[in-house]
């Protein structure tokens, strides 16, 4: 099958599961799966801890002139959740762990020199958009299925060690802000996971998209 | 009548004003009532916000072992009751629903927007990195319409305390209850809590701590123990009674007096107070326990075989009487409302106690003396007096003698208060003994000195010596600098946004509402006024709490944050007049002590005139050694209280009046001149009404609540130091 033609087969993929269909009429490489297999891979997927990856987040919004991206460095830790260092463009850090997230931004001092450290923390609510999604991906790095199905309608596509999971929300005013979700890796890695919203002409009125690559397990010393 | 007449209709009487008295009672547990007038503003300040503030109205809810999850549905269903104002950590989401309007509606003036480019770039690139975050619609909305975020900032800043991410330690998260009551509204903070522990109940391990919980928890345990505490010595009371006279109706005769005293007195307080306080009620029956020693006598002297005259008897406790009637009336002199009550209470009570121990005792025909009989001249002995007062006055001279700080006299275990601090500082909670005063003739000029106090403060937020402050000027600026800002929205408010703007990521055409807004304000200005912010049911109480009039003065208050060092801010402070550190704990201890010296100058005066009144009555060397006795006693009774207790409350030198009043009553029968037939009958009686008094009071200090242990301890020891001094010493010279 040629390259070019790889990203229509997906987009199709992608509109038919987005529209409930879990069985993809197209003969293609990746299966789709049944609820119970789909319930299988979530919980086999298990993603290790300690393992550090650099990311790279864009998104587009309509209050963006064109595409913004930040990029740093995520970690899963067993006792803090996940971590994101943001390194570029501007420093913060992120955690996540147990529905709640906090954000640590460096701010100049108004009347003194230096800089001090401040920290917004935020417990997440699942009827906020921006707070689905990452309930949906705390959820899958936890394999928390429960999670998953409470929120989500749940599919996902197979190949070998190749996996996509797609969630559509369930409440139909999250819907109109995210219309999918879609978390993408290999065999336990997690390498891509994107939030659209349709513009209603075929394109994308709002996107996030993450990339993920491995740098190296953390070791117990460090 | 005969005397089974009228102790019938004494008791009836009895009954039947109990019952009005308890129909017309209105009870207060307001303890400014019992504080002295103010004379500065500090003081002023303490006794008008007792009760309320950070101190009184924070609960801290531990729960174990559960999830973030399961603490927001927690916090939700707190929040639907109508007695909390709040639950911290509350939520700090970009999200225009949690603005109130009238903060939305003059959020140009509640904040300054950057005035140049660069500082609209660093606004607009935390926007940016906000957006990267989450992109919510409403999120969306909000930067659109305030990119500077104005008004989510000043909900911020004033909910001091919301921010602190410190809300779970060790596997327990900590939920912050900030409730509407004030302190002294016992009830309604004891329906409060027992709502919040239903809520925890499915929560194991889960605990409330904090001012309003230990209050409530101690009203029980103190209603519970003064009932058992009270029923003890009753009872063991009433055995002693039964065993001296072995006659119902004489114990009978002995209560009836001093029921009837305490009820009048309760139906005097109801008529002349619109309310009564709780103290006034503990102490006052306190204090008539000497009305018990009236009957007593007459009952023990009227006994088959007594010399003593009921004229003479009753010559000897007209003196007492009187006396201890002049120093309860010292209290009605006092100043404070709450002592003032006590004393109309016990001066009340004692007269009752009085005219119905002289109406249903029986008149007795005494007994003529044997021929061979002797009177007795009274040798007194002045060197037991004098000794005793010497050791007493060296132990006091040794120790600590008044003891000012009101937080000894809780009973809540040092171990939880201790925890109680730690919480506090840990979760970042408002300081309860500092807090920042700023006075001035006009709101506005409050206001303004207000800003400056703030801006001087910053450096300390800055560095951490404060971790946040809470004051009106985060949610009401002066209208001086609401204008400033509107001038600004007016020169150049714009400009530097478009230069910003264009080099940013964001899209210039999603900002044209903001512009359009923007520009409206500097043309229309609508400044914010203090009136539509009380109006507003999120923001009013909390308003008025922080900023309000006092007479002809306003008076705006800054609640300290997460405070490490005190004389930091006192410094600062110090560069703006109409500021002021206020200790609250100093504050409550200078007020006790002026409180002391007022309460001790007219009880002072009170025993120069006992001691004219005795002088009328006998020779002055009686009169010395009466005084003598009284006033060792009540000097031992003062050193083994600093010995035990660490120094002399308030409520310790009422209990000292006591002393005074009972051992003055012991002295006065033991140095009056007798036949040897009296002795007898002047023994017992007095040797009765000290055991009556110690058996009591002895019972009273094995309490563990402070303030009942202190008292019982120090009458106790008056009135065995009394009686021991009245019995023997002096002695007994025959005449013939």
């Amino acid at each position: 099958m040629p390259v070019k033609v790889l990203p229509l087969k997906w987009l199709c993929v992608v509109v038919l599961s987005s529209l409930g269909i879990t069985n993809a009429a197209v003969s293609d490489p990746s299966s789709p799966l049944s609820e119970a297999q789909v319930r299988e891979l979530v919980g086999s997927l298990s993603f290790p801890d300690e393992v550090e990856v650099a990311f790279e987040q864009s998104q587009l919004n309509p209050l963006f002139k064109r595409v913004s991206t930040q990029s740093g460095v995520m970690l899963k830790s067993a006792t803090q959740g996940l971590v994101m260092q943001v390194t570029h463009p501007r420093a913060e850090r992120r955690v996540l762990h147990d529905g709640a997230v906090s954000l640590t931004r460096q701010v100049r001092n108004r009347h003194t020199p230096g800089e001090r450290s401040v920290t917004r923390r935020m417990q997440l609510d699942p009827s906020r958009a921006s707070h689905l999604v990452l309930l949906a991906l705390e959820a899958l790095l936890e394999s928390d299925q429960d999670v998953l199905f409470a929120h989500f309608e749940v599919s996902a596509l197979r190949n070998s060690d190749r996996w996509e999971v797609q969630l559509v929300p369930l409440s139909p005013a999250l819907k109109q802000q995210i219309s999918r979700l879609r978390f993408h890796g290999e065999d336990r890695q997690l390498t891509r996971f994107r939030s659209e919203r349709d513009d209603g002409k075929g394109g994308y009125s709002h996107y996030l998209e993450v990339r993920l690559q491995t740098i190296q397990p953390v070791s117990a010393e460090a | 009548m005969s005397t089974a007449q009228r102790t019938f209709l004494v008791a009836v009487l009895t009954c039947f004003v109990g019952v009005a008295a308890g129909l017309r009672l209105n009870m207060s547990y307001d303890l400014a009532a019992f504080l002295p007038p103010p004379t500065t503003a500090a003081q002023t300040l303490l006794t008008q916000r007792l009760g309320q503030g950070p101190g009184a109205q924070l609960i801290f809810v531990e729960i174990p072992g559960v999830g973030n999850e399961q603490v927001a549905e927690l916090a939700a269903t707190l929040r639907s009751h109508s007695h909390i104002r709040r639950v911290l950590p509350e939520e700090q989401t970009l999200n225009p629903s949690a603005i109130p309007a009238v903060v939305w509606q003059h959020r140009w003036v509640l904040g300054d927007l950057p005035n140049s480019p660069e500082g609209w770039q660093t606004v607009l690139e935390q926007r940016t990195d906000d957006l990267m975050f989450a992109a919510d619609d409403d999120t969306l909305a909000l930067i659109a319409a305030d990119p500077a975020l104005l008004s989510i900032s000043a909900i911020s800043r004033f909910a001091a305390g919301a921010q602190m991410p410190n809300f779970n330690r060790d596997d327990r998260h900590y939920l912050l209850v900030e409730t509407a009551l004030p302190g002294y509204e016992l009830n309604q903070q004891t329906e409060l809590i027992g709502h919040i522990r239903s809520i925890l109940a499915p929560y194991p391990g889960a605990a409330l701590l904090g001012s309003p919980v230990y209050a409530v928890d101690l009203q029980d345990d103190v209603r519970n123990e003064a009932t058992l505490f009270s029923l003890l010595a009753g009872v063991a009371l009433l055995l002693l009674m039964i065993y001296r006279f072995r006659s119902a109706y004489r114990v009978l005769g002995v209560a009836l007096p001093l029921a009837a005293g305490g009820v009048a007195g309760l139906l005097t307080l109801t008529l002349v107070f619109s309310e009564v306080h709780g103290i006034t009620l503990a102490f006052g029956f306190t204090l008539m326990g000497v009305a018990i020693d009236y009957p007593l006598h007459l009952y023990t002297h009227a006994e088959p075989g007594n010399v003593s005259e009921r004229r003479t008897i009753w010559k000897v406790l007209r003196l007492g009487i009187a006396s201890t009637l002049l120093a309860y009336g010292a209290f009605i002199f006092s100043g404070t409302p709450g002592l003032q009550q006590l004393g109309v209470f016990a001066f009340t009570g004692i007269v009752v106690a009085v005219l119905v121990a002289a109406w249903i005792t029986p008149t007795w025909q005494s007994s003529a003396p044997p021929k061979e009989a002797t009177t007795h001249t009274q040798t007194l002995r002045f060197w037991p007096p004098l000794t005793v007062l010497a050791v007493a006055v060296a132990l006091l001279a040794s120790n600590p003698i008044f003891n000012d700080n009101l937080a000894s006299l809780t009973p809540v275990d040092p171990q939880l208060l201790q925890r109680d601090a730690a919480l506090r500082r840990d979760l970042g909670v408002a300081d309860i003994r500092y807090l920042l005063s700023v006075h001035a003739d006009s709101q506005q000029a409050a206001l303004e000195a207000t800003e400056q106090t703030l801006l001087a403060l910053t450096p300390l937020l800055e560095s951490g010596v404060l971790s946040g402050v809470q004051s009106i000027s985060q949610i009401l600026p002066s209208l001086r600098t609401q204008q400033s800002r509107q001038a600004h929205l007016q020169t150049n408010g714009l400009e530097h946004f478009a230069a910003a703007l264009s080099n940013s990521l964001l899209n210039p055409a999603a900002f044209k509402s903001f512009e359009q807004a923007l520009l409206s304000q500097s043309d229309a200005p609508d400044l914010l006024e203090l009136e539509e912010l009380r109006n507003d049911p999120q923001l009013g109480s909390v308003v008025d709490t922080l900023l309000f009039e006092d007479g002809h003065a306003w008076v705006s208050l800054i609640f300290l944050h997460g405070l490490l060092d005190p004389a930091a801010v006192t410094e600062l402070s110090a560069q703006i007049p109409a500021a002021e550190l206020v200790d609250l704990k100093h504050t409550s201890e200078q007020m006790v002590a002026n409180y002391r010296g007022n309460l001790l100058g007219v009880l002072a005066i009170a025993g120069v005139l006992i001691g004219i009144g005795l002088s009328s009555q006998m020779a002055a060397r009686r009169v010395i050694w009466l005084l003598a006795n009284t006033t060792a006693a009540v000097a031992c009774a003062a050193a083994g209280s600093t010995l035990w207790q660490g120094g002399l409350s308030l409520f310790d030198l009422m209990a000292l009046t006591l002393v005074a009043g009972l051992g003055l009553d012991y002295a006065l029968f033991y140095a009056r001149e007798r036949h040897a037939g009296e002795n007898q009958a002047t023994a017992s009686a007095v040797m009765l009404c000290a055991l009556s008094s110690l058996i009591v009071f002895g019972i009273l200090s094995l309490s563990s609540i402070p303030v009942l242990h202190g008292i019982g301890t120090t009458v106790s020891i008056g009135v065995a130091t009394a009686y021991l001094l009245a019995r023997w010493g002096r002695y007994a010279n025959t005449d013939h």
